[in-house]
C-alpha cells in the first residue's frame, strides 16, 4: 500500500521530530540541517530503486517534520546499513545512522514497526537462547508456514551440503543470556 | 603470527568453507589461529538497531575473552559483518562513556571485563600484508592461470572509513593486489563495494534478489569467469541464492562464487573438496577443469 | 613652546540641539576664566559662514595662538574648522575640537549636570590646546613604478592599464610564458568568443609596451621598505635560452630526444619535448627548457638543441640569480589551480582516459572535440558539476561560482561541433546570475542539452565506457546511465604558493585559502597594506570579465595611491626621546606594522610604516617614546582637565577613534540616555593608554576608567588576536590597580563594532558600580600622587 502522499499539510508536520532525531545522534546531529539536498546519498544507495521515498527524500521529509510519513516509509527498513551514503555525503551527514536511529524510534512505537519488528526481536531471542545466530533458527521462527514450506526443496539441497543443521548452534554458557537480561532490564532509551 | 580468531556464527553454516579455506591456508602459511574460547554471538548491526548497549556488550564479551588470551594478541576474523561490529563496538567503548558504564555493569554480570585495547583485523587484512602476500608467493605451487576475477568487497570490510581502516572504501585493491599474486586477473568491476543486500534477502527477498542480480550481471559484463569475497553474506547472498535469482529473473549466470581463501588454497596447492569448494551451490568444477586450476 | 598661549575657545548652540540642554553661556564664562583663555565666545552655528569668521576674526583681533572648538563631533566638522583656522593663519594642528553634543548634550537630560559636565569637557580641551604643537605632514616621493604579480588576464589587464598611465610595470610571472589559465581556454561564455583570439592580442600589448618589462620564471620572495617605496627581491630561475636571441625558429625542439614530457599547456592530455615553447601565442616568444627534464640535466649528456640552434640562443651555464626591484605599489594577480580530483575515487579520475577535468575539455574543443581513449566522436557527453566545491567534508566548502557557466559552455559549444553528440548536465544548482547568464542558459535548453538535477554519485569505467550513478532528484528516482566520455567540473583553488605570497605583503588569506581584501564592500581590491592590492581569481573564484573589472580596478586604485608623486605622511606618528632612549628593544615587538628598529643602540621609528596607533608609548620603561598630536603632556593634560568635573563619581571612558568614538556618536544620534559621569577622551587606540595614563586619572580625581575598544582593530591585527590584546592589556591594568589599593571593578572593558553601539550601555553599569562602592579613599589618593612625583 503507497504512503506517498502529493501534499504535506501543517497537521503532518512535527515541529520536534527533527530535534529528536538530532538529539538521539548526539555530535553527529550538527550535521543534519547541513544537508542541501543534493542526492549523492540517493545516487549511491543499492536500495534506493526499491524505495518509496529516496534517502535523500527522507531527509527532506525529517526537515519538514512528516514523522508518519517517514516512520511508515518502506525506506528505513530496506536500509541495508551499507554506508555507501556517509561515506560521500559532502555535507558530512552520517546518513547511515539517521536511518539507524529513525529504526530506533520505530520499533519503540507498534503503530509503525508492526511489520518489521518482528525480525529484530526473533533475531535477538535466537542470540539470547543460543547464545549464537543461526540463520535457519531464524527463518523458522520468523516466516510463514508456507514459506517454510515452499523451500523445503531448497532447504534440503543446503543441508545436503552440511550448509545447515537441524539443531541450531549453540553456545557452551548462558552468558549472552545474562548478558541481555542485564542491558535490556533498563529503561532502553534516554529520550 | 598469532592471532586470536574469532569465526562469527556463519562459521558454521553458510560460511563452512570459508573457516575451514581460512584455517588450511593459515597453517600452510605458517599464521596460528587460535580460536577465542567458546565465542558467541558479536551482536551484529541487527543488535545495534534494537539496542546498542547489547550489542556493544556481545562484543565486548568476546573481546574480553581475547584479552585473556595472551598479551598484545590481535584478533583476526573472517565474517565481514562481525569485522564491522566489532571494530564499531571497540570505538565505541573507547569514546562513549554512556556505553562504556552499560557495558561495564553487563560484564560484570557474568565476571568479565574489558579495557578496549584490541587490535582487530579482518581476514583480507592480515592475508594481504606485504609479508604475507611474500609468504603466499613463495609458497605458490599452482598458480591461477589467468582465471577473470570480479574483486568483490562488499560493503562492511570497506566501510565506515574507521581510523586505521586496510583499504580504501572507493577503489580498494587488496584483493586486487592478491589476486595478481596468485596469478589470477581481476577485471574492472564497478560494483566492487557495492552492498549485496545482506539481511533484506530474508524478509524483502525481491528487493533482495534484485540486488544480487544486478552484482552478477555486472560482473559477467566486466569479463569476469567468477567473483571473489571476503565475506560469508555477500557468499550466502551470490552463490546460495543465485539459482533462486536466476529462476526469479530467468537470466543464466553459472557464476561460481569463491571465497577468498579458497583461491589461495588452491593456489597453494590445497585441492578443491579439501577447501569446501563442493559445498557451494554453484559448482566451479567445469570452469577449474577449462582453465587447468586446482588440477 | 616658547610663547605664551592666547587660547579662543568657542562654543556652539548647533540651533538649540547643544544650548536646549547645555547652557553654553554659563560655559562661556566659566570658559573665560581658564588659564590662557583670552576670548570665549558662542554662536548659534559655529560652522556656519558667521561662525568661522567669528573665528577667523577672533584669531586675528585677539592673536589667537590656539583655537578651543566645542560643538558637534569633529567627525562632521574637524575639517571645515581646520581650514577655517588654517584660513587664518595657523597651523591646523593648534585647533582642538571636543565634542558637547553627541557626548553630551544627546545623551544627558540633567541640564545642570550637562552644563557642569560640558564645563570640565572645555577644560580638557583647554588644558590640551596649552600644549599643542604646530605640525606639518610630510611628503615622502613615491616610486612611479608597480610590480605586478601573476601574467593570467588580470595581470596583464593590470599592466595595460598602469602602463597607460605612464608608470613602469613590472610583470612578474613564474611560469616561462605570461597569458595565464584564459590562453588554455577555448570560448568564453556567454558571448563565446574565442578566448586566445581575444587575450593574445592584450599579451603581444604587453610584450611590446615600453613601460612593461615582463620577468618570466620569477617570483617575489621577500619584500621590504614601506609603502610608496617598497624593495622586492625577485628569485628568477633560468630558461637556458636567451630571450633576444630566440627565434622561435622550433629547430631545437625538433631535435630534442624526450619527447614525452606531459604538456601543461594542454593540461596533460598531449607531450612535449624538454626543450619547448610553452604555446604558440607565448610571451616572450622564447623557448625554455625544463632542467627536470632535460638529458643534460638530469645525466649530463646530449645538448642536441644547442648543436641545432643557428642563433647560439641555448645557454646551460645560465643559473638561478636574485635580483631587487624598486616600486612604489603592488599588485597581487596570482590567479587559480584547478583541483586534482584524483581523491575523490568515487569519479574514477586517472582510471579511464575519458574521464577529463573542464580544464581539460577545452584543450579537447581546441583540438577537434574527439575522445582522448580512441579519437572517435563521442556519442553521449556527462558534465559533472561540483566536484571538489560546496563540500565542506570531502573537498571545498565554497562554491567555484563559474563551473556551472562552463558547462553549458562546453555542453554548448559540444553540440556545435557533433550535432549529433548527447550532452547532460548533472547539477546541484544552476548557477547562472551574470549579465546575459541567464539567457546563455536558455539558449543551451533550446539547443538540445539534457539537465539532471542531482549531484552524481560514482562514475566507473565499465566495459570501454563509463557508468554514472545518481539521484534525479526531481523526479525522486535513480539513474544509471552510460557514457563515452566525462567531464569533471573540478573545483578552483587558489594557485599554490597563494598564502606565501601574500603573506610577504601583509595580506592574508581567508578560510578558503583565497586573499583577503581590506573590506569585503568597500575596498574590495585593496590589501591590508598600504599600496598593496589584489584583482581577480587569487581573491576568490570568477569569470574574466570580473578579473579584468578587479584589474582595472586595482590599477585605479595604485594609480589614485601614486598620482600624486608623494605620499602625505600624517605627522600623528610616534617618535624617540634619544636621550632617554637606552636601545633596550621592549617597544619592537608590539609594534603591529614592525615600524620599529633598533638602530646604533637606539630605537628608531619608520615614520611611513607608523600608523600612529600609539601601542608602543606605555609600553617603554623610560617613557622614551611619545605621540605626536597626542604626546603624553596633552594626553595627561586633557585627564586634569576632565577630572576637575563636578559631577561626581567621574568615570573616564578612554575611547578609540575610529570605531569606539563613533559608536558613542552613535549613541547620541539615537539620543540613548547614560549618566554625565562619564567623559570620553579621544584616544587613537585604547592600548595609548598605559597604567601611568589611569594612576593620573586617579591622582586627578577620577574614580573609574572605561576602556572603549573596537572589535575589529584598524592598525592591522587579525580580530582574535586584537581582542586578545587589548583584553590582555586591560587584565594587567586591573591587575596592577589592585596594588594601589584601587578594586578592578573600578577598570572596565567594552569592544564594540558599530552595529553594535548599544553596548556602550555598560556606561551606566559602571557609574552604578563606582557609585555603589566605598568611595577612594584620600590617603590612597595621596599615595598614588606620590608614586607618579618620583
Amino acid at each position: 500500500m503507497s504512503l506517498i502522499t502529493r501534499k504535506i499539510t501543517p497537521d503532518m508536520m512535527d515541529p520536534n521530530f527533527e530535534s529528536t532525531i538530532r538529539k538521539r545522534l548526539g555530535e553527529k546531529g550538527e550535521k543534519v540541517p547541513l544537508c542541501f539536498q543534493c542526492g549523492v546519498c540517493s545516487g549511491s544507495c543499492p536500495v534506493a530503486f526499491a524505495m518509496d521515498y529516496t534517502p535523500r527524500q527522507i531527509m527532506e521529509l525529517i526537515k519538514l517534520g512528516a514523522k508518519d510519513l517517514v516512520l511508515n516509509s518502506s525506506t528505513i527498513w530496506l536500509c541495508a546499513a551499507c554506508y555507501s551514503c556517509s561515506v560521500r555525503c559532502p555535507q558530512g551527514v552520517d546518513l547511515k545512522q539517521v536511518m539507524e536511529t529513525l529504526k530506533e524510534i520505530a520499533l519503540e512505537d507498534p503503530k509503525y514497526s508492526r511489520a518489521e519488528k518482528a525480525f529484530y526481536e526473533k533475531f535477538i531471542e535466537v542470540v539470547r537462547k543460543n547464545g549464537r545466530m543461526d540463520e535457519v533458527a531464524l527463518y523458522v521462527k520468523l516466516m510463514p508456514k508456507s514459506a517454510v514450506m515452499r523451500n523445503l526443496g531448497f532447504g534440503l539441497k543446503l543441508y545436503q551440503r552440511g550448509k545447515i543443521k537441524l539443531s541450531p548452534a549453540k553456545s557452551s554458557n548462558d552468558q549472552v543470556a545474562k548478558i541481555s537480561e542485564k542491558v535490556l532490564a533498563k529503561e532502553v532509551h534516554q529520550q | 603470527m598469532r592471532y586470536a580468531y574469532y569465526p562469527g556464527c556463519s562459521s558454521h553454516t553458510s560460511g563452512k568453507e570459508y573457516d575451514r579455506s581460512f584455517r588450511l591456508i593459515a597453517k600452510a602459511l605458517d599464521i596460528e589461529l587460535v580460536e577465542v574460547p567458546d565465542w558467541t554471538c558479536c551482536g551484529s548491526h541487527v543488535t545495534y538497531v534494537f539496542n546498542p548497549a547489547l550489542a556493544a556488550s556481545l562484543s565486548a564479551r568476546n573481546l574480553a575473552l581475547v584479552e585473556k588470551m595472551g598479551e598484545g594478541i590481535e584478533v583476526v576474523t573472517g565474517c565481514s559483518g562481525c569485522y564491522q561490529t566489532l571494530k564499531r563496538s571497540n570505538d565505541l567503548l573507547k569514546h562513549d562513556a554512556n556505553i562504556q558504564a552499560k557495558v561495564k555493569e553487563a560484564l560484570e554480570a557474568v565476571n568479565l571485563s574489558y579495557n578496549a585495547n584490541l587490535k582487530i583485523h579482518h581476514a583480507l587484512e592480515a592475508l594481504t600484508t606485504q609479508e604475507a602476500l611474500d609468504t603466499i608467493s613463495k609458497k605458490i605451487t599452482k598458480p591461477l592461470k589467468g582465471l577473470k576475477v570480479a574483486p568483490y568487497y562488499g560493503c562492511a570490510v570497506v566501510r565506515p572509513k574507521f581510523e586505521d581502516s586496510f583499504d580504501d572504501p572507493e577503489n580498494p585493491q587488496s584483493i586486487d593486489r592478491l589476486m595478481k599474486v596468485l596469478g589470477a586477473e581481476p577485471v574492472p568491476y564497478i560494483d566492487k563495494t557495492r552492498c549485496c543486500g545482506g539481511v533484506l534477502i530474508m524478509k524483502h527477498e525481491r528487493v533482495g534478489l534484485e540486488m544480487i542480480r544486478r552484482l552478477l550481471a555486472n560482473a559477467k559484463q566486466a569479463g569476469a569467469e567468477c567473483i571473489v569475497t571476503p565475506c560469508a553474506l555477500c557468499h550466502l547472498n551470490l552463490d546460495i541464492m543465485q539459482p533462486k535469482v536466476e529462476q526469479a529473473f530467468k537470466q543464466r549466470f553459472n557464476m561460481p562464487i569463491f571465497f577468498f581463501t579458497q583461491l589461495i588454497g588452491l593456489a597453494l596447492g590445497l585441492k578443491p573438496t579439501e577447501l569446501g569448494l563442493d559445498k557451494h551451490m554453484v559448482s566451479s568444477v567445469s570452469l577449474l577443469q577449462s582453465k587447468g586450476v586446482g588440477v | 613652546m616658547s610663547e605664551e598661549p592666547r587660547i579662543g575657545v568657542f562654543i556652539c548652540h548647533c540651533g538649540g540641539n547643544i544650548s536646549d540642554v547645555v547652557d553654553v553661556e554659563k560655559v562661556r564664562e566659566a570658559a573665560s576664566k581658564m588659564p590662557g583663555v583670552v576670548v570665549a565666545e558662542t554662536n548659534r552655528y559655529m560652522c556656519s559662514k558667521t561662525g568661522l569668521d567669528l573665528i577667523k576674526d577672533s584669531v586675528k583681533k585677539h592673536r589667537l595662538n590656539r583655537v578651543v572648538e566645542a560643538s558637534c563631533t569633529p567627525r562632521m566638522h574637524l575639517t571645515t574648522f581646520r581650514r577655517a583656522v588654517s584660513d587664518a593663519g595657523l597651523n591646523p594642528y593648534l585647533l582642538d575640537m571636543v565634542n558637547i553634543r553627541e557626548h553630551c548634550s544627546w545623551v544627558h537630560t540633567d541640564k545642570d549636570a550637562a552644563t557642569e559636565k560640558a564645563i570640565a569637557i572645555v577644560r580638557g580641551s583647554v588644558m590640551r590646546a596649552r600644549d599643542l604643537e604646530p605640525l606639518q605632514p610630510e611628503y615622502k616621493p613615491v616610486e612611479r613604478s608597480v610590480m605586478v604579480v601573476g601574467g593570467g588576464v588580470s595581470g596583464i589587464f593590470a599592466s595595460l592599464e598602469l602602463a597607460n598611465k605612464g608608470y613602469q610595470v613590472y610583470l612578474v610571472e613564474r611560469k616561462p610564458s605570461i597569458g595565464g589559465k584564459m590562453m588554455q581556454l577555448s570560448k568564453t561564455f556567454p558571448t563565446l568568443d574565442c578566448s586566445t583570439c581575444i587575450g593574445a592580442p592584450r599579451m603581444v600589448e604587453v610584450g611590446q609596451h615600453p613601460n612593461i618589462k615582463i620577468i618570466t620564471l620569477a617570483e617575489p620572495v621577500k619584500v621590504s621598505g614601506s609603502p610608496g617605496n617598497y624593495e622586492v627581491t625577485l628569485r628568477i630561475k633560468p630558461r637556458y635560452v636567451d630571450v633576444s636571441n630566440c627565434s622561435s625558429c622550433g629547430e631545437c625542439a625538433k631535435k630534442c630526444p624526450m619527447k614525452r614530457v606531459p604538456n601543461e599547456h594542454e593540461a596533460g592530455l598531449a607531450y612535449r619535448t624538454a626543450i619547448y615553447l610553452p604555446f604558440p601565442q607565448a610571451i616572450p616568444q622564447a623557448y625554455v627548457i625544463d632542467p627536470g627534464h632535460c638529458l643534460f640535466f638530469q645525466k649530463g649528456t646530449c645538448k642536441v638543441c644547442a648543436k641545432a640552434c643557428s642563433r647560439g640562443a641555448i645557454n646551460f651555464d645560465e643559473k638561478e640569480r636574485l635580483e631587487t626591484i624598486k616600486v612604489g605599489a603592488i599588485v597581487l594577480a596570482t590567479g587559480i589551480d584547478v583541483m586534482d580530483p584524483s581523491p575523490l575515487k568515487e569519479y574514477s579520475y586517472g582510471l579511464h582516459p575519458d574521464i577529463v577535468t573542464n580544464l581539460q575539455f577545452e584543450r579537447l574543443l581546441l583540438g577537434g572535440m574527439l575522445r582522448p581513449s580512441d579519437k572517435k566522436v563521442p556519442k553521449k557527453v556527462a558534465f559533472i558539476l561540483c566536484v571538489g566545491s560546496r563540500s565542506p567534508e570531502r573537498g571545498q566548502p565554497y562554491c567555484s561560482k563559474v563551473c556551472c557557466m562552463i558547462a553549458l559552455k562546453q555542453a554548448f559549444l559540444l553540440k556545435e561541433f557533433h550535432a549529433e553528440s548527447e550532452p547532460w548536465i548533472f547539477y546541484t544548482d544552476m548557477r547562472a546570475a551574470g549579465k546575459w547568464y541567464e539567457e546563455f542558459y536558455t539558449r543551451c535548453r533550446e539547443h538540445g542539452i539534457k539537465f539532471v538535477r542531482g549531484r552524481v554519485a560514482e562514475a566507473k569505467p565499465n566495459d570501454g565506457l563509463i557508468t554514472l550513478r545518481a539521484e534525479d532528484t526531481l523526479l525522486g528516482a535513480q539513474i544509471e546511465e552510460n557514457f563515452d566520455l566525462v567531464v569533471l567540473s573540478t573545483a578552483l583553488l587558489p594557485s599554490a604558493g597563494t598564502k606565501e605570497v601574500g603573506q610577504l605583503v601583509g595580506m592574508d588569506t581567508g578560510p578558503d585559502g583565497f586573499l583577503l581584501e581590506k573590506h569585503y564592500k568597500l575596498e574590495p581590491v585593496d590589501g591590508a597594506w598600504t599600496g598593496v592590492y589584489a584583482a581577480g581569481c587569487a581573491l576568490g573564484p570568477k569569470d574574466v570579465r570580473e578579473s579584468v573589472v578587479e584589474a582595472m580596478s586595482a590599477a585605479s586604485r595604485a594609480s589614485t595611491f601614486l598620482g600624486g608623486g608623494k605620499i602625505e605622511v600624517s605627522p600623528e606618528k610616534a617618535f624617540v626621546f634619544e636621550d632617554l632612549c637606552d636601545g633596550c628593544g621592549v617597544c619592537v615587538q608590539p609594534c603591529p606594522k614592525n615600524a620599529i628598529v633598533i638602530s646604533d643602540g637606539k630605537a628608531v621609528v619608520n615614520p611611513v610604516s607608523c600608523i600612529g596607533c600609539g601601542i608602543c608609548v606605555p609600553v617603554c620603561p623610560k617613557q622614551a617614546l611619545d605621540l605626536k598630536h597626542n604626546t603624553e603632556k596633552q594626553l595627561l593634560a586633557s585627564i586634569y582637565g576632565v577630572s576637575q568635573s563636578n559631577v561626581k563619581p567621574l568615570i573616564i571612558a578612554f575611547t578609540e577613534k575610529v570605531v569606539g568614538y563613533r559608536a558613542a556618536d552613535m549613541y547620541g544620534l539615537d539620543r540613548r540616555k547614560y549618566s554625565p559621569n562619564i567623559v570620553i577622551i579621544e584616544v587613537p587606540t585604547t592600548r595609548r593608554v598605559g597604567l601611568r595614563h589611569v594612576l593620573h586619572a586617579f591622582a586627578a580625581g577620577a574614580d573609574g576608567v572605561v576602556f572603549v575598544e573596537a572589535e575589529d582593530n584598524w592598525y592591522g591585527l587579525s580580530k582574535e588576536e586584537g581582542l586578545k590584546q587589548f583584553r590582555g592589556h586591560v587584565s594587567q591594568i586591573q591587575r596592577d590597580l589592585r596594588k594601589y589599593g584601587i578594586d578592578a571593578a573600578r577598570a572596565m572593558a567594552v569592544a564594540v563594532t558599530l552595529p553594535q553601539y548599544y553596548k556602550l550601555e555598560i556606561f551606566d553599569t559602571v557609574v552604578n558600580r563606582v557609585k555603589g562602592a566605598k568611595p577612594i579613599t584620600d590617603e590612597v589618593r595621596a599615595k598614588i600622587k606620590g608614586v607618579l612625583s618620583n
